[in-house]
């Protein structure tokens, strides 16, 4: 399985199109970071949390093929 | 003699009132008691505020503090379950006061018609045990946050965002260590984010039950704090999707 699935939260859907995407496998979390910004030019100016298998990654982490990711950005209304 | 029979139909109507709460094996008399004691601020009487108020306050909340500076407003009535047609243009504290009293006349109201300010903040939230954010801003958030962390105190987190809702408990004290704390708000989203990069609910739109299930959500981490029931969602980011009806919850890390 030489994939990454990305689960997309909040109004990241309207820059992505899709709640849920497969990605082209990469080998850490910086890659992925830049490939995603390169599919998807209207996440440059996001603001998201990266979790890996629902673990928050902040510092940069290798990835296996086949883990979840999940783009997860701050929401605003109350 | 009359103040002790006085004193005994007290506690009588605090058993009756309280007797489907008082039977959780996880809250019992002992968690009823510490609710009987614990003093809440709710920053912002909106969609998310409206619900957590009316919970808290039936629950038996002994104290809880509304900090809102707004007007009811014809939009509002969409999602916010305090307010009826006749209250728009009034004060949402002062309509809050007087339904939370209605609902439970023995709880203590404190009123702050005001928004939450820099200037105003630590005096307000210096009074209470536990900060609820429901506020509609990331200006207003970040200042809960940073007070809190001040003053040491936790607070729930609340936000929405159309069909979804994010909760979360920030800055909880771990193992009665009075220096060591859980994740805040600033150590999982360091930056606000810049103006207009995060639609509001006037601009994105919302759900108002949607609303009404993150607010109930917040509620319930706020009596589990106090009563100390199951786990709290401490380090820990929850996502509500009412679309799918998912809850995704991400695990923050120390």
């Amino acid at each position: 399985m030489s994939v990454l699935e990305v689960l997309v939260f909040g109004q990241l859907t309207d820059s992505i199109g899709k709640d849920r995407i497969h990605f082209s496998y990469v080998q850490d979390t910086e890659l992925f970071r830049k490939a995603l910004n390169e599919s998807f030019p209207g996440l440059r100016d996001k603001t998201f949390l990266l979790a890996v298998n629902q673990e928050l990654v902040l510092k940069k982490k290798i990835l296996k093929p086949g883990d979840t990711l999940a783009l997860l950005p701050p929401f605003s209304g109350g | 003699m009359v103040k002790a029979i006085k004193h005994m139909e007290m506690e009588a109507d605090f058993l009756d009132r309280y007797q489907r709460q008082i039977q959780l094996s996880e809250i019992g008399l002992q968690g009823q008691q510490k609710l009987r004691s614990a003093r809440i601020l709710i920053v912002g009487l909106g969609g998310l505020g409206c619900p957590v108020s009316q919970y808290l306050a039936m629950a038996g909340v002994g104290c809880i503090g509304l900090v809102d500076g707004d007007t009811v407003s014809l939009g509002n009535l969409q999602r916010q379950t305090l307010y009826r047609n006749d209250d728009v243009g009034k004060s949402k504290v002062q309509i809050a006061f007087n339904q939370l009293q209605s609902i439970n006349p023995s709880l203590e109201l404190l009123v702050f018609d005001t928004p939450l300010t820099p200037e105003n903040s630590l005096d307000i939230v210096v009074l209470f045990d536990l900060v609820i954010d429901c506020t509609d801003n990331f200006t207003a958030r970040y200042l809960i946050n940073d007070v809190c962390a001040q003053l040491n105190k936790s607070w729930v987190y609340g936000s929405v965002s159309r069909f979804e809702g994010q909760v979360a408990v920030f800055n909880v004290n771990i193992r009665g260590d009075d220096k060591l704390f859980s994740l805040n708000y600033r150590d999982v989203f360091p930056e606000m984010p810049k103006e207009g990069e995060v639609l509001a609910c006037d601009e994105a739109g919302v759900l108002g039950s949607v609303v009404g299930v993150v607010g109930a959500l917040q509620a319930t981490e706020a009596l589990k704090y106090f009563t100390e029931a199951g786990n709290l969602l401490r380090n820990q980011l929850l996502t509500y999707n009412a679309l799918k009806q998912t809850m995704f919850t991400v695990k923050l890390s120390q």
